[in-house]
């Protein structure tokens, strides 16, 4: 059977792709308790006050009890909603959070018990393709979500952060062009090993901000939050979801959070490298993607604490007045930098 | 493994087909066509055609019918049943003009499939199907489709908001209102989304267009 | 840091000289649609149109700067010959003609004029990029240009419930078409291997018997021919013809009944001629019974009906089928006498929809034939026009149409489709029932007192101009034929015909 989907020239055998598999989603499984509590703590320091502190040690234990809540509730449905769809939803959202999270490297190929091992999931030739192509599928969790579940306050909250949602795809996706035209290639990993000598949110700081600010409205995070706006619309498109339902879409959410700030880290801020060319062991790597990413991710709360909201036409005409032409600008900019050096 | 995965996505692509035409319900056609274009893309993956898999979820499936699923969840609704044929006659030439139809196409594509059944299929070089060796082929050999469907797209964009445009936006304001130069445009204040601000047009229109009135939601 | 491993791409040559027909519109409609935000009622009104009129004439001069020309450019995508450039000319002539036509429209003004105008050169781009297509891509990509922009200018009346219907049905219709030509496309492209045209008639020559008789390459192309129909109105695939021409607004029904149906026939030539001709044998017959039907039901379907539009739609399908037999021959005399015919039929059709645009805007009475009541002796500078116009149609002698129908004629004797050519000239004497009906209704005397008050005297010289140029030049082609056949000659031998 051909390699149809590994770009680094080899064919992993088929049990490392399951563990990999499994890996994977326990990792991803076991991170949004942590963001969870983080943002809480966080949230409450921001605030002047403590955050949970009651479950466990400093109320580390808080993400267990609010699942525990959640997953013990009675699962309940409108009867106007529609039945396989309403389940459906959340369950979209899920399953192309985690799949997402499939292409952010953790490290380059080590040699693991005499087999080559790629420390991620799959290296696609298509790189960031992959990851929109999941984002658009993304869209339809949220869409159904709002539809079927029958409430006018669903409806309409599912149907602006679709709006929202495809007005900042674009961006997004071209904020990134300028990286690869930068890289010279479209997989991830060889993103990262290009940014050896100089990591690339120096000369592609313009698609950085893009960038940030674009998956600040495609993960539905304040200041873009306007989806969920409680003072407005109840709740959004979750707001007919309980319990383990409600689980769902937030755990997609937190893990969406996760896998921008992933792919920030391996597209702006070099992945696994080191600064100042230091050479760390094999087993440093995944380490230092992990505690980039966290950064990443206070970046989102600290926003969180700060900004607020902003209203629903000010974010369309931002998206595509503002911040689309600022993309394309950067994009054309980068290549004809790129073909004059070259 | 390929062939599990060939017969998954052949029958779930038919499966959205044949739902896109019958099902009633306007919103779940457009989401079996969803899946059709879903199990479309998974046949280029085993095709070994991965950014043209790629840029069908996100294009088409990601985005056109983003668009479809926005109007007809807004517009949609009702359960409109397929109209009956008026004529008798049309109602049994047309579906034997299909079925004709049907058994031309089946002859054309089954004919040169069973040829080739018993081969491995051409041999393809390692980058076949990678966006460097599809890039490579838009920039020379089809360099010119690819600049004028560019401009297609433009074209299209000019069309449709030429046919969707305020009525009101095409009368000159004849005397702007001097404070709204204090308030700079495309901030959001609540007088420009009401429609107001610098550029106010004029609120006369001689126009009766009975077209667009707003539709109740649910 | 930048990846120096990338290999560069050496970018084909681009013919600038060549291409610079093409390039002058599409850079014309940018050019007219930034014009057209500017403020001001007199940009809308007189600069658009004018900036429209300077694109048009520039396209013309580049392509008669180009002219004798006989390239493929842009690695093989187009090509540049006598065949591509005189439908150029064509296109051009069509366009002016409908810009003058647009002026006082009710359409412009409600769909904005800079996007009208940018609309119509887009659309002149796309017919000047399919006729010159040598590739199934660049033909496909024509089609879509040329079309969409037309689907968007019937609906342009936004006011006026047809037009917005009109639009639509040419829009569900259109994609049909293109649909169904891009699926034969992809079977041909299956069964020869190759997208370009060149490559097309190297593998079916090649490969003979195999290929010919290979199903896909039959469906494939039946598909295409389909495909195309729809687009040239041929019969039975015409049936969005009559609606769609009558609810549009009239110079864009103008534009389409001649500029239109010029592309779709200049594609066919070319695809025709050059990527299947090996097949000749098998495809001839098809196109003959087309062609056979085309003109049967277009002179029927004319004789019923009562608005001058439709009456005018349905002649311009009867019009296809006379236009197909210069394809059915697959001779160098066939497509020359093809693009006569096209050339003569801009100055006929336009001369008769200048009097149905200055009629309209006249009377209350629209398009139908009341309003055409009594013409001949209130405004006989309308009639005369429309009388000329709808003699050449019929193909009277002493005008242009009968020159060209002769053509037609003896191009389809010599390649052995006699049956054919009779068949013209059936269909002329039928056609004569409905243009003769029109130039009875305006010169016989008005007894019953029901002709239409002209309540609303419109001053438009520049309608009535071009009805008198085009009717002019239709009797002065009738008469002195040589010019056009200078145009026309050398385009069978610069596809590579006999």
């Amino acid at each position: 059977m051909s390699p149809i989907l590994a770009v680094v020239g080899y064919a992993e055998p088929w049990w490392i792709a399951i563990l990999k598999s499994v890996i994977i989603f326990a990792v991803a499984l076991s991170m949004v308790p942590v963001v969870l509590i983080v943002e809480r703590k966080l949230l409450g320091r921001f605030q002047g006050r403590y955050g949970p502190n009651r479950v466990g040690p400093m109320g580390m234990m808080q993400p267990l009890a609010d699942i525990g809540k959640l997953i013990t509730k009675a699962p309940f449905r409108p009867t106007t909603s529609i039945g396989f769809l309403f389940i459906l939803a959340p369950a979209i959202s899920m399953i192309t959070a985690v799949a997402a999270f499939a292409i952010i490297p953790f490290g380059n190929v080590v040699d693991i018990a005499g087999t080559p091992v790629g420390l991620y999931g799959i290296d696609v030739g298509i790189g960031p393709l992959y990851l929109f192509a999941f984002g658009a599928v993304a869209f339809y969790g949220i869409m159904l979500g709002g539809w079927a579940s029958g409430s006018k306050y669903s409806f309409l909250g599912s149907m602006r952060a679709a709006a929202q949602l495809i007005s900042y795809e674009v961006a997004q996706g071209l904020s990134i062009v300028g990286v690869i035209i930068t890289a010279g290639t479209l997989s991830l990993t060889e993103i990262v090993e290009a940014q050896e000598g100089m990591w690339y949110f120096i000369p592609q700081f313009v698609g950085l901000i893009v960038f940030m600010v674009a998956s600040f409205a495609e993960t539905n995070r304040t200041p873009f939050d306007l989806a969920e706006a409680d003072a407005e619309l109840v709740g959004g498109y979750n707001t007919e979801y309980g319990g383990s339902r409600f689980a769902s879409y937030f755990f997609a959410e937190y893990l969406n959070v996760l896998i921008v700030s992933g792919i920030a880290t391996t597209l702006f801020f070099g992945g696994w490298l080191l600064p100042f060319g230091i050479d760390p062991p094999t087993w440093v790597d995944p380490i230092v993607v992990l505690v980039k990413m966290f950064a990443f991710v206070f970046f989102f709360i600290w926003v969180r604490a700060t900004l607020p909201r902003l209203r629903y036409d000010q974010l369309m005409s931002f998206g595509w007045k503002i911040l689309l032409p600022i993309a394309t600008l950067n994009t054309l900019i980068t290549a004809i930098v790129v073909v004059a050096i070259d | 493994m390929v062939e599990i995965l060939f017969f998954i996505a052949a029958i779930g692509a038919i499966a959205g087909a044949v739902g896109v035409v019958v099902l009633e319900n306007p919103f779940y056609s457009v989401l079996s066509l969803v899946a059709h274009l879903l199990s479309l893309a998974l046949l280029f993956l085993l095709l070994e055609a991965q950014f043209v898999a790629a840029v069908q979820v996100v294009v088409y499936a990601g985005a056109v019918m983003v668009l479809y699923v926005f109007v007809v969840s807004y517009v949609g609704g009702q359960n409109l049943p397929i109209r009956a044929v008026n004529s008798p006659s049309l109602r049994i030439a047309a579906p034997l003009f299909a079925f004709c139809l049907f058994v031309e196409l089946m002859i054309a594509t089954l004919g040169t499939g069973l040829s080739a059944i018993s081969s491995e299929g051409p041999k393809l070089a390692a980058n076949y199907g990678e966006p460097e060796q599809i890039g490579e082929l838009l920039l020379t050999k089809f360099l010119l489709p690819f600049e004028v469907a560019s401009f297609l797209l433009l074209i299209a964009a000019v069309g449709a908001v030429m046919l969707a445009r305020r009525r009101r936006g095409l009368d000159e304001p004849e005397v702007p209102a001097p404070l709204g130069l204090l308030r700079p445009a495309g901030t959001g204040t609540m007088a420009e989304s009401a429609g107001g601000g610098f550029f106010r047009k004029s609120t006369a229109s001689a126009s009766d267009d009975s077209t667009s009135t707003g539709r109740d939601l649910g | 840091m930048i990846a120096a491993a990338a290999t560069s791409i050496k970018a084909p040559y681009i013919d600038w000289a060549a291409f610079s027909p093409i390039v002058a519109l599409i850079c014309g409609a940018v050019i007219v649609l930034l014009i057209g935000l500017l403020p001001g009622r007199r940009v809308r009104e007189q600069i658009v149109p004018g900036a429209t009129v300077l694109t048009l004439l520039a396209t013309l001069g580049l392509t008669i700067w180009q002219w004798g020309e006989n390239t493929s450019i842009i690695s093989g995508a187009l090509a540049v010959d006598r065949l591509s450039l005189v439908l150029n000319v064509v296109f051009v002539a069509t366009g002016l003609v409908t810009v003058v036509m647009s002026l006082r429209e009710r359409a412009t003004v409600q769909a904005g004029q800079g996007e009208y105008y940018t609309l119509l050169l887009a659309s002149l781009a796309g017919m000047a990029v399919l006729v010159a297509a040598q590739n199934l891509v660049t033909l496909f990509v024509g089609i879509e240009l040329l079309s969409i922009p037309l689907y968007v200018l019937c609906a342009s009346e936004l006011q006026r419930e047809k037009s917005l219907e009109a639009g639509l049905k040419y829009l569900v219709i259109g994609s049909v078409g293109s649909a169904t030509l891009l699926f034969g496309l992809s079977f041909i492209y299956g069964a020869t291997g190759s997208t370009d045209f060149s490559g097309i008639a190297a593998a079916l020559s090649s490969k003979g018997e195999t290929i010919a008789s290979n199903p896909l390459m039959l469906t494939g192309l039946g598909m295409a021919v389909v495909g195309l129909g729809f687009k040239a109105a041929i019969a039975p695939f015409h049936q969005w013809t009559p609606d769609v021409y009558e609810g549009a607004p009239s110079p864009i029904t103008s534009f389409m009944s001649v500029a239109t149906k010029a592309a779709a026939f200049g594609i066919f030539l070319r695809f025709m001629d050059v990527a299947v001709i090996d097949e000749a044998l098998t495809w001839q017959p098809l196109l003959a019974a087309l062609a056979a039907i085309t003109i049967v039901v277009g002179n029927v379907g004319a004789l019923a009906q009562t608005s001058v539009k439709r009456i005018l739609a349905w002649s311009s399908v009867a019009q296809g089928g006379y236009l197909l037999v210069g394809i059915v021959v697959s001779s160098a005399a066939g497509l020359e006498a093809t693009l006569y015919y096209l050339v003569v039929y801009v100055v006929m059709n336009l001369a008769a929809f200048s009097v149905v645009v200055a009629r309209e805007r006249e009377t209350t009475h629209g398009d139908s034939l009341s309003a055409f009541a009594g013409l001949g002796s209130k405004r006989p500078i309308l009639a005369v026009p429309m009388t000329i116009a709808m003699l050449s149609l019929a193909g009277i002698p002493a005008t242009a149409g009968f020159i060209g129908k002769l053509n037609l004629i003896g191009a389809s004797v010599d390649g052995d489709y006699a049956w054919l050519g009779v068949l013209i000239a059936i269909g002329s004497a039928i056609s004569l029932a409905y243009y003769l009906r029109i130039v009875a209704v305006m010169w016989m005397p008005d007894r019953r007192g029901d002709s239409p008050e002209t309540d609303r005297p419109h001053g438009q010289p520049e309608i009535i101009g071009l009805a008198i140029i085009c009717s002019a030049a239709t009797i002065f082609f009738g008469i002195i034929p040589s010019p056009i056949y200078d145009l026309v000659r050398g385009a069978g031998e610069s596809i590579g015909l006999l």
